[in-house]
């Protein structure tokens, strides 16, 4: 039964792929190839008062790499293949499936994600 | 496993097929028959430690100190892992001088970044070979007739196909467009989703 909607569903959504890597993240949408295919980089600014605002995702971030002042991070939150901080993965994956994801569709997409073999954490 | 299907490989047939995937952080070697692992190995060598024996490299011969960047932009210009001709390639780097403090600019040359990145090479190849060692007879058999097929953004390194070849004495290519093989390989499962149920690892 939870098949057939399933099933139903899955002909309306953008299936999407992704790739987490170390390095670059990419993704890749059924009939369209890869759609996005950027550097797993995160710049968050922390203000005044704690709050964390994301500031830039992917090539954007990679340029700040090493050039921040206090205020901002970037960094790269997936270390050796394992997620090393799941907060910026999640603001980054949000980042990337936005770009990629028509949200008026209603639908959810159907994402695929691998993971290494060998992983134990 | 994702790289293997990306890249093309005959995944489902009862054959041995070897992929070596070299990532940012890790490097990956796996044997796949029948679409399932026959033996899988992860190294946590990759990349990154490639950028970083680099800055270390710089650091210990020049006293300059060199930002990762830098070091990634230098492995993707003129890094090359094997010496097939005398051929020397160049490149200016810049960083601080860690004696006088300064920023400065120096000319770095293949062969010195050939050296620096030893290591993290060496592990790559021993990993591989390690991966040998554990393959069964059968699936060696077939190994030896189709070859190691390289993916990942580290199949991008000059001349890495020669060096395992090299070490191995089997034939290496690199896959078609190596960087995508994975995400590529996670895209063709979706319109093949009885594959997927195949390949898939419940959790």
């Amino acid at each position: 039964m939870f098949n057939v909607f399933d099933a139903i569903l899955g002909m309306f959504s953008n299936d999407l792929a992704i790739d987490l890597g170390t390095a670059n993240t990419l993704v890749s949408m059924k009939g369209k190839g890869i759609v996005v295919s950027e550097p797993s980089v995160v710049a968050v600014k922390t203000g005044p008062a704690g709050q964390r605002k994301v500031l830039a995702v992917g090539v954007d971030a990679k340029e700040m790499l090493g050039r921040t002042p206090g205020s901002i991070v970037a960094i790269r939150p997936i270390k050796d293949g394992v997620i090393a901080d799941f907060d910026h993965t999640e603001e980054m994956l949000r980042y990337f499936i936005r770009k990629v994801h028509n949200r008026k569709n209603l639908v959810r997409p159907r994402i695929i994600i691998c993971v290494l073999k060998g992983i134990k954490k | 496993m994702a790289a293997a299907i990306g890249a093309g490989l005959p995944i489902t047939e009862a054959s041995g097929n070897m992929i070596v995937d070299i990532g940012g952080g890790t490097t990956e070697v796996a044997v796949i028959s029948l679409a399932g692992i026959v033996y899988a190995q992860s190294v946590r060598v990759g990349g990154d430690k490639m950028d970083e024996a680099i800055v270390q490299y710089m650091k210990r011969k020049y006293n300059m100190l060199i930002g990762e960047r830098t070091a990634e932009t230098v492995k993707i210009g003129i890094g090359n892992v094997y010496k097939v001709d005398d051929e020397v390639q160049t490149m200016d780097i810049k960083g601080r001088d860690l004696v006088s403090g300064t920023p400065k600019t120096m000319e770095i040359t293949s062969t010195e970044i050939r050296e620096a990145m030893t290591e993290p090479v060496n592990a790559i190849v021993e990993a591989v070979r390690i991966s040998l060692e554990q393959t069964p007879p059968e699936l060696a058999a077939d190994i030896v007739d189709r070859g190691i097929v390289l993916a990942g953004g580290g199949a991008h390194l000059k001349n890495i196909d020669v060096l395992l070849s090299e070490e191995t004495g089997l034939p290496v290519v690199i896959a078609e467009d190596p960087l995508s093989c994975v995400v590529l390989g996670s895209g063709m499962v979706l319109d093949q989703l009885d594959l997927l149920k195949q390949v898939a690892i419940s959790t």
